[in-house]
């Protein structure tokens, strides 16, 4: 099984998500493991402690794309993936990246098994509020879950998942859960 | 907001589903036999075509790996070392397998 992590734009939360995705997985007990196809190597130096979260032989790999939309990586992995996720701050600067996103996703594949995935939100703010109309801007229909803004997910992601609290935990699971179910 | 989002991903049936064959991750792992001469880890003998090219960068490699006290590297070590080294990177694994059939001069261009 494969997912994509993808955006145009660097610093959207690929990384941190595939990454944060592939730890709740392996605490509910699936194998899965993140596919850095980053050539900045930025998930493989992170994860140089946890190793295991990078086993390319893992059956649930969660491919970690280049912020390049022309990039041939980024459209095979759109391609070949069993789900695509697009994953967007909520920040008007995000917004025209993660529509380039969307459509390149639409150019290459059917959007039943795509979903939009909000990062770094900030709860009771304006933007938090317009999800929805940002989302319906993208044109990509979003998970009913999204990932706040947290200093514990960067922890996490170098510390392992013992470093979030339970209620990060459980946010993760539920983005993590909402992203398995669009594949059913 | 559900209170167990972790128990549930549990009981989900994902496993079952085999990674797609044709996506961009790594070679379907071959057992192969195990033995002494591997640790007891799993290897998989392969034959392949090597031309004086490929054998001056295994060479460059040994050579490069001798500089630093790393003597007697097999020319399985070195291709080994080469594959874990290699950039993944589509782009540029496109350019350099369109360099090397420029090179070879024996397949027909895709």
């Amino acid at each position: 099984m494969i997912i994509s992590f993808v955006n145009g734009k660097g610093g959207a939360g690929k990384t941190t998500t595939a990454i944060l995705v592939a730890m709740a997985l392996r605490e509910a007990g699936h194998a899965a493991a993140v596919r850095d196809l980053d050539p900045q190597r930025t998930a493989t130096r992170w994860l140089s402690d946890q190793p295991e979260l990078l086993d390319t032989a893992a059956p649930i790999q969660l491919l970690d794309t280049p912020p390049r939309l022309e990039s041939a990586t980024v459209a095979d992995a759109i391609r070949q993936a069993d789900s695509v996720i697009v994953v967007s701050r909520p920040s008007p600067c995000d917004l025209f990246t993660s529509q380039d996103t969307a459509a390149l996703v639409s150019k290459l594949r059917a959007l039943d098994k795509t979903r939009l995935l909000f990062t770094n939100v900030r709860e009771k703010t304006i933007l938090a509020r317009g999800l929805d109309q940002t989302a319906q801007e993208i044109g990509i229909k979003p998970l009913k879950v999204h990932l706040q803004l947290r200093e514990a997910y960067q922890h996490a992601v170098l510390a392992g998942w013992k470093a979030l609290t339970q209620e990060a935990r459980e946010e993760v699971g539920r983005v993590a859960l909402a992203i398995v179910t669009v594949l059913h | 907001m559900k209170a167990n989002a972790l128990t549930e991903l549990r009981s989900q049936k994902l496993a079952g589903k085999p990674p797609t064959a044709e996506a961009p991750r790594a070679l379907s792992v071959v057992p192969g036999k195990s033995d002494s001469k591997s640790g007891g880890t799993r290897r998989t003998t392969a034959t392949m075509s090597l031309y004086p090219a490929d054998l001056d960068r295994l060479k460059e490699i040994r050579r490069k790996l001798e500089d630093h006290g790393i003597k007697r590297v097999s020319d399985s070590e070195a291709v080994r070392v080469a594959l874990r080294h290699v950039e993944l990177s589509a782009d540029e694994l496109v350019a350099a397998y369109r360099a090397m059939q420029a090179d070879d001069q024996r397949r027909k261009q895709e």
